[in-house]
C-alpha cells in the first residue's frame, strides 16, 4: 500500500510543477458553472419555474451539480490512453505495481486535490450567488452518497475502457472526444436537466451509463424522485458499474497481449 | 508577397493535415460523430427551453433556431481555421518556437494558422445548410443591404476571434499554458447558445467586454433575423478594433520576452 501512496504522492507534486496550468484549469471549471448556472437562471426567470424545477431547485440542480462534477469527472485515467498510443506505457509495466490499483491511487488524490480547491470555490459561489441551497432529507441525502459513490467507482472504470481502447484505436484522443466528452457532458445532465429534453431521448438514455454518473444522484438530492423508484435507479448503476469493470479488466488483458510498445 | 507566401505555405500545411487525417479513417469518424452530437444537442436545448416557456425575452422559437445554427457554424468554423492554438503549447515546452521565428512567416502563423482541421468541414457544410434552409423556412429575407451588413458582422466576429487567440496565444508564450485558457474561451462561448441580451448583470458585462460573446455570435445573428441596430453594429465595430490592437499588443509584449527555454 505504501508504494502506492508515495506514487500518488509524487502525481500531487506533479501538479506544483505546472501550478498556472492547474489554475487555469481550476478557473475554466468555474466559468462552465458559471455559464450553465446564467443560462438557466436567464431561461427560469421569466416563469419561476420550469418543468417540474422551481427556480431554487435549478440553482441547486447546477451549484451541487458543480460538486459533483469535481468528484465524479476529475480523473487521470485519461493519460493512459496517449501512453499506449506514444509507447510509455512501458514505464508503468516496469513498476512493481498493477497499473489500475495505482490509476486509481492516482485519481484519489486527483479528487482530494480538487475537492481542495472547489472547497474554496465553493464558498466564494455561495457568498456571491446566495443560493438557498435546502438539504435533503437524511434518508435522500444518504441515497444521494452511496449513488455518487457508484458513479465514481462506474466512471473510473468507464475512463479506463476508453483509455485501453487506445490498445487498436490509430488516435487516443478520437475514442476519448467521442465517449468520454461529447457522451459525457451531454447524456450525463451535466449542460441541462434530461427530463427537459424529448420524451424517447431520454427513455433511450436510461439504457446507457450517463444518467447515472450525475442525473439521477442530483434527483435524489433534489426529492424529485419518489422512494418507490429507488430499485429503478440502484440496479441499473450497480449493473453499470459491474460492466464497466468487466470491460475494463478484460480489455486491458486483452490488450496488453497486442501491445508493443513502438509508439506513434 | 508576405500574404502570397503565407498562403501558399497554408495551402501545403493544409493539404498535409488532410492527408494526416485520411491516414486514420477511423478515428476521424469518431471526431465527426462527436461535433455532429454536439451540434444536435445544442438544438435540442433551444427544443427543451422552449418546450417550457413560450419566447425567450422577447426572442421568438425561430429566431433562437437561428441564433443557435450561427453559434454552431462559426464554432465550426473558427474550429476549421484556428486548431492550432491547442497544439501551440507543445511546441514551446520544446523550445522549438524560435525556429518559426526565422521563417519567412507571420510570427502568428504557428500559433494560429498552422493546423487547419478539415474534420470540422462536414459539420460547417451540414451547418451551412441548416443555417440557409432554416432562414428560407421561418422567412428571414434578407435585402441586399442586409445581406452586406451581415457579411460585415461576420467578418468582425473573424477578426474578434482571432484577435482573442492571439491573445491567448501570448498568454501562452509567457505561461506555457494554452489548453485551459482555450477551455475558458469554449465555455464562456457556451452562453451564446441563446442570445447574450437574455443575461443581465456582471455576467452580461463579462459577455459584452470580455470574452465578447455577443460581438462573436448574438450580433452576427442578429443581422441575419433582421434584429441587428446600428448601436449594436457600432458595438461590434469597436469592441472588434480595440480586441485587434490590444491583442498585437500583448503579441509583440509577449515575444520580446519568449526565451526559447521550454518548460
Amino acid at each position: 500500500m505504501t508504494k502506492y501512496w508515495l506514487y500518488a504522492r509524487l502525481q500531487l507534486q506533479n501538479y506544483l510543477i505546472y501550478r498556472v496550468n492547474f489554475i487555469f484549469w481550476r478557473f475554466q471549471v468555474i466559468i462552465s458553472f458559471i455559464t450553465s448556472y446564467y443560462l438557466w437562471q436567464a431561461v427560469a426567470q421569466q416563469r419561476g419555474s420550469i418543468g417540474v424545477y422551481s427556480l431554487n431547485q435549478i440553482y441547486v440542480y447546477f451549484i451541487v451539480g458543480y460538486l459533483l462534477r469535481t468528484l465524479i469527472f476529475s480523473t487521470r485515467t485519461a493519460d493512459i490512453g496517449g501512453e499506449i498510443q506514444s509507447g510509455s506505457l512501458s514505464g508503468r509495466l516496469l513498476r512493481p505495481m498493477g497499473v489500475i490499483k495505482s490509476a486509481l491511487g492516482l485519481d484519489i488524490v486527483d479528487k482530494i486535490f480538487n475537492l481542495g480547491f472547489m472547497t474554496l470555490e465553493f464558498g466564494l459561489i455561495i457568498y456571491f450567488l446566495r443560493p438557498d441551497i435546502v438539504l435533503p432529507s437524511p434518508a435522500n441525502l444518504l441515497i444521494f452518497c452511496f449513488l455518487t459513490l457508484i458513479a465514481i467507482l462506474s466512471f473510473f472504470f468507464y475512463s479506463l475502457v476508453i483509455s485501453f481502447f487506445s490498445f487498436w484505436l490509430d488516435q487516443a484522443w478520437s475514442s476519448r472526444f467521442l465517449l468520454g466528452v461529447v457522451f459525457v457532458n451531454l447524456f450525463s445532465g451535466q449542460f441541462i436537466p434530461l427530463d427537459f429534453l424529448p420524451y424517447p431521448i431520454v427513455g433511450l438514455l436510461k439504457f446507457t451509463p450517463y444518467p447515472y454518473f450525475f442525473y439521477y444522484p442530483l434527483r435524489f438530492w433534489l426529492e424529485l424522485e419518489p422512494p418507490s423508484r429507488l430499485l429503478e435507479i440502484v440496479i441499473p448503476s450497480f449493473a453499470f458499474l459491474g460492466l464497466n469493470y468487466f470491460l475494463a479488466t478484460r480489455l486491458w488483458r486483452r490488450g496488453l497481449r497486442q501491445y508493443q510498445s513502438y509508439g506513434h | 508577397m508576405v500574404i502570397r507566401t503565407f498562403l501558399r505555405t497554408w495551402w501545403i500545411i493544409a493539404v498535409n493535415n488532410f492527408q494526416n487525417q485520411l491516414l486514420t479513417p477511423g478515428s476521424s469518424i469518431l471526431f465527426i460523430i462527436g461535433k455532429l452530437f454536439n451540434f444536435v444537442f445544442t438544438f435540442l436545448v433551444i427544443v427543451a427551453i422552449f418546450s417550457q416557456i413560450p419566447n425567450l425575452n422577447g426572442y421568438s422559437y425561430q429566431q433562437a433556431v437561428i441564433v443557435v445554427l450561427v453559434l454552431n457554424f462559426l464554432d465550426s468554423l473558427y474550429g476549421f481555421l484556428f486548431r492550432a492554438i491547442y497544439m501551440f503549447r507543445p511546441v514551446l515546452l520544446r523550445g522549438d518556437f524560435d525556429l518559426d521565428l526565422l521563417k519567412p512567416l507571420p510570427a502568428t502563423f504557428r500559433p494560429l494558422f498552422s493546423g487547419p482541421d478539415f474534420l470540422d468541414l462536414p459539420p460547417l457544410l451540414i451547418q451551412f445548410g441548416c443555417i440557409v434552409y432554416f432562414m428560407i423556412r421561418y422567412q428571414f429575407a434578407l435585402s441586399p443591404v442586409s445581406t452586406l451588413i451581415a457579411i460585415f458582422t461576420f467578418v468582425l466576429s473573424l477578426l474578434l476571434i482571432y484577435s482573442l487567440l492571439l491573445i491567448i496565444a501570448s498568454v501562452c508564450v509567457l505561461t506555457t499554458e494554452v489548453d485551459n485558457l482555450v477551455w475558458i474561451y469554449r465555455s464562456f462561448i457556451r452562453a451564446g447558445t441563446v442570445p447574450t441580451d437574455i443575461y443581465r448583470g456582471a455576467f452580461r458585462f463579462l459577455l459584452d467586454f470580455v470574452v465578447p460573446v455577443s460581438a462573436l455570435i448574438t450580433i452576427p445573428a442578429q443581422s441575419l433575423i433582421g434584429l441587428l441596430t446600428p448601436t449594436g453594429l457600432a458595438y461590434s465595430s469597436l469592441i472588434t478594433l480595440l480586441f485587434l490592437l490590444v491583442s498585437h499588443y500583448t503579441w509583440s509584449f509577449s515575444l520580446s520576452r519568449y526565451t526559447s527555454a521550454g518548460g
